[in-house]
């Protein structure tokens, strides 16, 4: 028999808002966290605009250090260690778990992308022997200090969120971090879902935190020709769904949820923002940048999280839709959402928040799942922005514009990664304590 | 046990790693005591030290079975790992097995991080130095990156596509993950696949880790943070001493090392050679941030004790153990305090970091091949440059065992206190 999962904490980072208030309000009124590229120079990228979080303060939201120091060296934390360490504060609170005895044998489970790289220590580093020739290897190892890097260097390692977030609560039981891709967190949380359901543990910390937003890595997707370039009108970049589209926009932040045995959280009347019900996970084997034509992973993580949840498809009342405004995407997963949902597709609403958080890669799994709890709680759909003229292609009800309001009790929500990683969340309705 | 009860079972091994092109390689290097470790190869040290780490001999497509046309896209991890699973599934039959459900096939991967490469990154560099006259300007180098990265440059760096492409030459359309939790990772994500062939999610899964940090920065890295031997005063053979007092870091390495694992059931359906059953796992976490250890090794401690724990429900002892030792102090006082007193081990203690250097995320999973290669024969690698024990731990000296060893644990410990164990046992049916 599996045990029942309660949603009872919630904390978000984004660029529509950070905490669940300014999040949700950001969502539901549909504002662009789409912005110009201010934080560094971006002159030469041929894409100058991302969805950033600005003015962010790591002690506004928690007593924790923004700093590592270490034999005398101190390192600033990478941004997505910061997100990541305000989202779980906030999560914690939220959950009204203060008491660190009870997290020592919890799971902690993240989706986690690496941190940015310091392009002018590395440049530093890496042409520090001038005399050198053209064309010869630079002498990274020579004897110059170059401190901090190496501690820099290995808070840039993907465990860096999770393993500082286990020190601040005292998580002495399984700490994981697991990085597939635009999936990566979405995946965290099913996997530690999959623990409370099988009895492995009560209690668990899950989320994601990513900020590929740095230089290199906007470069790096726009190589590969995934980003919109439509850098004079950033609010309107990305755009899911609609036929001008022409890629997506890289965004960044972290979300985490507190998961907790059904009967721990009725035990101690916790408040429950929703049921998470459901869990499902498949492979394309298909390309490592391309989804499967027929979209078979992405139609079974959708029926193996609708399976898991013992749904029927018409009980589903709101999707919240990978909807990475690349073409590729939005009319693959039209198709699976077609192929995994019969005739009910056409009857329920699918929106992409990403066209206001833009396309937080690891984290964005995490973020939307907080987006579709959220709708369960208010019963309020956030809209799909800027789908202005659908793609003939996708055929379903993507809320455009505006929120919407509906009464419904059951809700999906889709991530899908570069090299074919798919994941779906079911999540249930519930209303105060659990029953 | 319940009747319905699925036990999962190892039916292959694949292996790439400094001492042996293929499983059973890298097994007769250990019982042999061949050391891995040589002059660096794969950069110019331009004099500086460490000149030498534990590398892969050849990872060419003549000698392995790379993709000659995908080599381009594919990070270095992403070929190791691409090459041990495919040795590991035509080990176990898998290549030739239309029958299998490709759906119920998955492959998780632990996975290391990968620093910029040095090559095209400082050709960006050299080249925004000519326009800005050394100074640093971001625009310039913005300018300077686009010219010089080749269009597919983020796909080398992505971890999970080196998953994704074994994943699709292997046509897995299961369960499939990757973990990053350094050190640590392939026996996370080995343990994390038994979980999941026992919960009846898949039917075959094929898990393990794949690491190439023998990189400039990689090695910068380290040896800033003095983790990384820099002696020059003994051959590079002698310098990787895991739980010696002389130690003086870990010699760096590389590998790709993975099982597969599958439940009973289905192994006996199909006729397939049960090498194995992975009979415990358990992980656990310091709790003290990225750069310490507890000094007890808790997590390491608490991981081998469950895991014995499991292994000991059907074992009578526990009759070996490897060890994640490398030769930093820290650690490995850590790991030999963790390891004092593991629960009905009565046999000796391994540490094949002393030949194979530090494999880093596949280092577990290396250590998971061999204890599988060890299972039924007398004898368990020898601690090698180990003269001066840190602690009255009995280590192997390459001792012929009068019991066959019958079930062994792989303890893992790494860098952000994570701790893993694994217990493999024969195969009892």
């Amino acid at each position: 028999m599996k045990r029942r999962a309660a949603i009872t904490g919630l904390g978000v980072v984004s660029p529509v808002g950070i905490g669940v208030h300014d999040f949700w309000s950001g969502l539901t009124s549909g504002r662009s966290g789409v912005t110009p590229i201010v934080r560094y120079d971006a002159g030469g990228l041929p894409v100058q605009i991302a969805a950033h979080i600005h003015g962010f303060d790591l002690q506004q939201y928690t007593d924790a250090p923004a700093a590592y120091s270490l034999d005398g060296q101190r390192c600033a934390l990478d941004a997505r260690t910061q997100y990541a360490l305000a989202a779980a504060e906030m999560a914690v609170r939220d959950a009204h778990i203060g008491d660190t005895g009870a997290w020592a044998d919890a799971t902690l489970y993240f989706g986690a992308g690496e941190g940015d790289n310091d392009v002018s220590l590395l440049a530093r580093i890496l042409a520090r022997d001038d005399t050198a020739g053209p064309g010869a290897t630079p002498n990274v190892l020579g004897d110059a200090d170059v401190r901090p890097f190496g501690i820099r260097d290995q808070l840039m390692e993907p465990t860096a969120p999770a393993t500082l977030l286990a020190e601040r609560y005292g998580i002495t039981g399984e700490v994981t971090t697991c990085l597939t891709a635009c999936a990566a967190s979405a995946q965290a949380i099913g996997e530690a879902f999959r623990r409370i359901q099988a009895g492995e543990c009560e209690l668990a910390l899950a989320g994601g935190t990513h900020a590929m937003t740095a230089p290199l890595d906007v470069l790096g997707f726009a190589m590969l020709s995934a980003l919109s370039q439509r850098n004079g009108e950033p609010a309107r970049a990305s755009r899911p769904f609609d036929r001008q589209r022409d890629g997506f926009v890289l965004g960044e932040g972290a979300a985490v949820v507190i998961l907790e045995e059904w009967e721990r959280a009725r035990r101690r009347g916790a408040r429950v923002h929703a049921e998470l019900i459901g869990y499902g996970a498949a492979n394309d084997a298909y390309r490592v940048t391309d989804m499967h034509p027929d979209a078979r992973g992405a139609r079974r993580a959708i029926a193996a999280a609708i399976a898991d949840a013992a749904l029927e498809a018409r009980e589903i009342g709101y999707i919240n839709a990978h909807g990475t405004s690349t073409i590729e995407n939005d009319r693959a997963e039209t198709r699976a959402l077609h192929a995994a949902l019969g005739r009910a597709a056409t009857d329920i609403p699918v929106s992409s928040t990403k066209s206001m958080t833009g396309h937080a890669v690891a984290a964005a799994g995490a973020i939307e799942l907080v987006a579709t709890v959220l709708a369960l709680q208010t019963q309020v759909l956030p809209p799909t922005i800027n789908l202005d003229t659908p793609d003939p292609e996708c055929d379903l009800d993507y809320v455009p514009h505006r929120a919407r309001r509906r009464t419904f009790d059951v809700a999906l929500t889709n991530s899908f990664g570069f090299g074919g990683q798919n994941v779906t969340l079911a999540v249930r309705r519930t209303a105060g304590p659990p029953r | 046990m319940t009747a319905n009860h699925v036990r999962v079972v190892v039916t292959g091994t694949g292996c790439i790693s400094p001492i042996g092109q293929t499983a059973a390689e890298t097994w007769s290097a250990l019982l042999a005591g061949r050391s891995g470790v040589a002059p660096i190869t794969s950069f110019d040290t331009n004099g500086s030290h460490p000149a030498y780490a534990a590398e892969v001999k050849d990872l060419s497509p003549e000698h392995t079975a790379l993709p000659r046309r995908k080599l381009k896209m594919m990070g270095r991890q992403a070929q190791l790992a691409f090459v041990a699973v495919q040795e590991a599934c035509a080990d176990a039959g898998l290549s030739d097995a239309p029958s299998l459900d490709r759906e119920r096939l998955g492959l998780i991967l632990g996975v290391g991080m990968l620093n910029a490469d040095v090559e095209e990154l400082g050709r960006a560099i050299q080249r925004m130095r000519e326009t800005t006259g050394k100074q640093f300007d971001q625009a310039a180098f913005n300018r300077a990156a686009a010219c010089e990265l080749l269009p597919l440059w983020l796909l080398r760096h992505i971890p999970n596509l080196a998953a994704a492409h074994a994943g699709i030459a292997i046509d897995a359309q299961g369960p499939s993950n990757t973990i990053t939790t350094g050190c640590v990772a392939g026996a996370n994500a080995i343990g994390e696949a038994a979980r999941i062939i026992a919960r009846g999610e898949a039917d075959v899964v094929i898990a393990g880790g794949t690491d190439a940090r023998v990189t400039p920065l990689a090695t910068l890295r380290y040896r800033e943070l003095g983790w990384l031997s820099t002696r020059s005063d003994c051959p590079p053979d002698a310098v990787s001493a895991p739980f010696d007092a002389c130690a003086s870091g870990f010699v760096n390495g590389e590998a790709a090392a993975v099982l597969v694992l599958e439940s009973h059931v289905h192994a006996q359906r199909r006729g397939a050679r049960i090498r194995a059953e992975v009979a415990g796992y358990a992980a656990a976490n310091d709790a003290r941030g990225m750069f310490q250890y507890d000094r007890g090794g808790r997590a390491l401690r608490t991981a081998v004790a469950r895991c014995a724990a499991s292994l000991l429900r059907d074992a009578n002892a526990i009759d070996g153990l490897f060890a994640p030792a490398s030769g930093v102090r820290q650690l490995d006082v850590a790991a030999a305090a963790a390891l004092d007193a593991v629960p009905g081990l009565e046999g000796p203690i391994a540490a094949t970091r002393s030949l194979a250097g530090h494999t880093h995320a596949a280092s577990a999973a290396l250590d998971a091949v061999a204890a599988v290669q060890a299972l039924g024969g007398h004898v368990l690698p020898s601690v090698r440059n180990l003269a001066r024990p840190i602690a009255p731990l009995r280590f192997s000296r390459g001792e012929r065992l009068t019991r066959a060893l019958d079930s062994l644990i792989v303890g893992a410990y790494g860098f952000g206190g994570h701790g893993a164990a694994l217990g493999l046992q024969r195969w009892h049916a």
